[in-house]
């Protein structure tokens, strides 16, 4: 393989900076005296926009993914008793899911949810 | 804000608000990468929706030995190649093309670097969505795919080629 094959191998990743810094220091030291290989980091600079721009402009999922996932992860809420403020508090909850009612309690400390016990058997009750 | 190790840690605890997070960050990166290999709206849905599914359930499994993004993106490659299996037996054709034709003379090189991409083989348009819009190194990307580093690098390097000669 030349030299040069090799550095182009690396210009996707010298790029994105995914290379060790070894990896690195070899591609800049080449490109400042190869014309090839400094058109092919151009070209390549082109095609990372190109195809981001591509990815991007593809429509992404539809609203009905985030249900169906929320609907077999969480279950339908059937009911919650929240008790304190934002900074400190309390809730108990129930939902409904396919073969269960789990229900469960958790600590609201500082606007964070820390889950204290849940009936819910994971992976069981989807 | 949480880093997605924390997040995972926290969704290993059955924290649903973790969860919600962790889908904000990753269902819409975990789609367009299903697409990427299946060409279909409706299968990269369901490989999300499966995958974000799994992740929620096997989330004590995640060992901290690379990135919570490797390790999800390897989830949904698995799920992707098992529909892609299922796919080929039943034989159900791709249902929309990744970008609809746009006459605005702008997005004239997009139009073909689009059609190009659509060129490639499974293997090679991956790499190139893993490193061009996940931004992996390609030892993240080799494990993802379970293949030599050198491998990806060669790969990415035809593909490359291949792209490049639509941007002439």
């Amino acid at each position: 393989m030349s030299r040069c094959t090799e550095i182009q191998e690396l210009i996707p990743w010298y790029i994105e900076g995914g290379l060790s810094r070894e990896e690195e220091r070899a591609v800049a030291e080449h490109l400042s005296g190869c014309d090839r290989c400094r058109d092919d980091l151009v070209t390549t600079m082109q095609l990372r926009l190109a195809v981001r721009a591509v990815v991007e402009k593809a429509p992404g999922p539809s609203g009905r993914l985030r249900d169906r996932v929320a609907r077999r992860v969480l279950g339908r809420r059937l009911a919650r008793l929240d008790v304190g403020s934002f900074y400190l508090g309390f809730s108990l909850g129930a939902s409904l899911r396919r073969r269960s009612i789990p229900i469960h309690g958790d600590l609201n400390l500082m606007g964070r949810r820390i889950r204290l016990f849940s009936t819910a058997r994971r992976g069981g009750d989807e | 804000m949480a880093s997605d190790r924390e997040l995972i840690t926290d969704v290993a605890n059955g924290d649903e608000m973790a969860f919600r997070q962790l889908y904000d960050r990753f269902a819409d990166r975990v789609y367009r990468y299903a697409y990427t290999i299946l060409r279909g709206k409706h299968l990269a849905e369901e490989v999300a929706q499966e995958t974000m599914i799994a992740v929620w359930k096997g989330a004590s499994k995640y060992a901290g030995r690379s990135k919570v993004s490797t390790w999800i993106f390897g989830i949904a490659r698995n799920q992707a190649y098992s529909l892609v299996r299922k796919e080929i037996r039943t034989e159900r054709v791709p249902d929309v093309a990744l970008v609809e034709p746009d006459p605005a003379p702008g997005i004239h090189r997009q139009e073909k670097v689009s059609r190009a991409l659509e060129g490639l083989s499974q293997d090679h348009r991956e790499v190139v969505f893993l490193t061009f819009y996940e931004g992996l190194s390609y030892g993240e990307i080799a494990s993802i795919l379970d293949i030599p580093a050198g491998t990806v690098k060669s790969r990415m390097f035809h593909a490359k080629k291949r792209l490049a000669e639509a941007l002439v």
